[in-house]
């Protein structure tokens, strides 16, 4: 692409759960121009445990900023492998925890986004939610209830010009790697099998599908599911996560 | 904004309506766009308004329902502007509506499918050599919620649409490592059909709206052109196979039965 990509200028975002996806987000829309708050850490649960503090967190942001006119919401856990039958009532309140984060994050930005006249929020999913995958049935649980809410936040929050989206990115991740490094074979022959076959860069690859739908280009998108994985949901592989149980 | 500089367009069928949106919106994000109907006779009007935007343009009248007018079209980009990117099939001939039941409903099915599947087939077709040519290219085709929850007595539209869709999951699956994408859009937009059935009737225009959860309409080049543009830049790049609701969460709510047979028809 040639001239100038600045989509955001003047706009500002707030990401809640940073790491390699979040951050690689984050990055892209500072250059396009946005003004970018980070809160929480995916790395360090406790800075996304409690929900009011996010909340906080995420009005103290946005007011910083001197507005917001994107949320994104990058909390999943990672997961709990292990097969159904010994995924505990403590695994699944573990996992939707994080959905209630989500809902707290989109509730206390949203009078910033009213306030700026409308604004986008983007729920960070996972494939795992919407491939049903062995051994992490709490996650697959937490991980499509996303869509639910980003729907109902599409229904509920449209009238005030907010769209609410959910982004399934296949990304480059060090978690990514990891796996590669003990399933070397496994994860080549995954990734062969994607029509664009390679793991998504976090900037350019899910950052750009992410500015896509917070840009103008994303004006009448609303409560739809985007997939930055390179075509993986059209081929269909996807990882089974039971085959990397420690 | 997403920038298109450097970057030929083709879209098909954007003699008006969405069509002529999509070709628009591209080409005001620098693309040099090829138009093309089946009429000559539209042909200048549409395109001395895209040349208007200070766009490169150019119009070829052919019937992409035929595997030559999908090639000759093609080939007008490439003569004319010396490469092809990106590639929008929104090319389709809308048949009356039919009762299934109706043996005239197998004409409508011939019309449809080859005006708008084959014509995308065809197209995409000859349109690989030249994306491989530039290594990669970007391809967008046009579906409808209209398909997607069945609407009746369409079956012929609607079969057609999602015959696009699977399409573009096929074409996406064997053409992704050439760098090239093929998405779909469901778009829900005003076109001038559309704004002249609502005309003498604000209020049902109005009612429509207010059904969105955005509580508008979608506007053919700010909106439906612009998320046509969202999926051809380069922001878009690992984005393929992907079915894609421009409605602004319309169909989150379905789609009321609402299509009627014409007074006489069989049932």
């Amino acid at each position: 692409m040639s001239g100038p990509e600045r989509e955001l200028d003047g706009r500002a975002a707030v990401v809640v759960g940073v790491d390699a996806i979040g951050e690689g987000i984050a990055r892209r829309f500072e250059r396009a121009g946005a003004r970018v708050a980070r809160v929480g850490a995916l790395q360090n649960p406790a800075t996304l445990d409690d929900p009011a503090a996010v909340a906080s967190a995420v009005d103290r942001a946005a007011t910083e900023l001197g507005g917001a006119y994107a949320l994104i919401v990058n909390v999943l856990p990672a997961p709990a492998i292990a097969p159904l039958e010994l995924q505990s009532d403590s695994v699944f309140e573990a996992a939707f925890a994080r959905v209630r984060i989500a809902a707290a994050a989109m509730r206390a930005a949203l009078p910033h986004l009213r306030a700026g006249g409308g604004g986008r929020i983007l729920l960070i999913g996972h494939r795992y939610g919407e491939g049903a995958n062995d051994g992490i049935a709490a996650y697959n649980a937490a991980a499509w209830s996303l869509r639910g809410l980003a729907r109902t936040a599409a229904v509920d929050w449209g009238q005030y010009q907010v769209t609410t989206n959910v982004l399934l990115p296949f990304a480059d991740t060090p978690e990514f790697r990891e796996y590669h490094v003990r399933k070397p074979a496994l994860l080549d022959l995954l990734v062969s099998q994607v029509p664009i076959p390679r793991a998504g860069d976090p900037e350019g690859d899910i950052g750009g599908a992410a500015l896509v739908l917070a840009g103008a280009t994303g004006a009448f998108v609303n409560g739809e599911v985007l997939h930055a994985d390179g075509g993986m949901h059209t081929a269909g592989p996807v990882l089974s996560p039971g085959k990397f149980r420690k | 904004m997403s920038s298109l500089v450097g970057r030929v367009a083709l879209v098909t069928g954007s003699t008006q309506g969405l069509g002529e949106g999509i070709a628009r919106r591209l080409a005001r994000a620098g693309a040099r766009v090829v138009l093309n109907g089946r009429s000559a006779e539209k042909g200048p009007r549409v395109l001395e308004a895209v040349r208007a935007l200070g766009a490169d343009a150019e119009f070829v009248a052919a019937d992409v329902g035929t595997p030559d007018g999908a090639a000759a079209a093609v080939r007008t980009a490439v003569e004319r502007f010396g490469r092809l990117d990106i590639l929008v099939n929104n090319a389709q001939v809308v048949p009356p509506l039919f009762d299934s039941l109706d043996p005239a409903a197998d004409g409508a099915f011939d019309a449809a499918l080859r005006s708008g599947l084959n014509a995308s087939l065809w197209t995409c077709r000859a349109a690989v050599p030249a994306m491989r040519a530039v290594g990669g290219g970007r391809i967008v085709n046009l579906a409808s919620i209209n398909g997607a929850f069945g609407s009746r007595y369409g079956a012929a539209y609607n079969a057609t649409k999602e015959g696009i869709r699977g399409l573009t999951r096929t074409l996406a699956n064997e053409w992704g490592h050439w760098g090239i994408t093929v998405n779909v859009i469901l778009p829900s937009g005003v076109s001038p059909a559309y704004e002249a059935f609502y005309r003498d009737d604000p209020k049902k225009a109005d009612a429509v709206a207010k059904l969105n959860p955005l509580r508008r309409h979608g506007r053919a080049e700010d909106d439906i052109g612009a998320a046509v543009l969202g999926l051809v830049g380069d922001d878009a790049r690992f984005v393929t196979g992907q079915s894609l609701f421009v409605d602004g969460g319309s169909q989150l709510l379905g789609l009321p039965q609402l299509h009627s047979l014409p007074s006489g028809a069989a049932t």
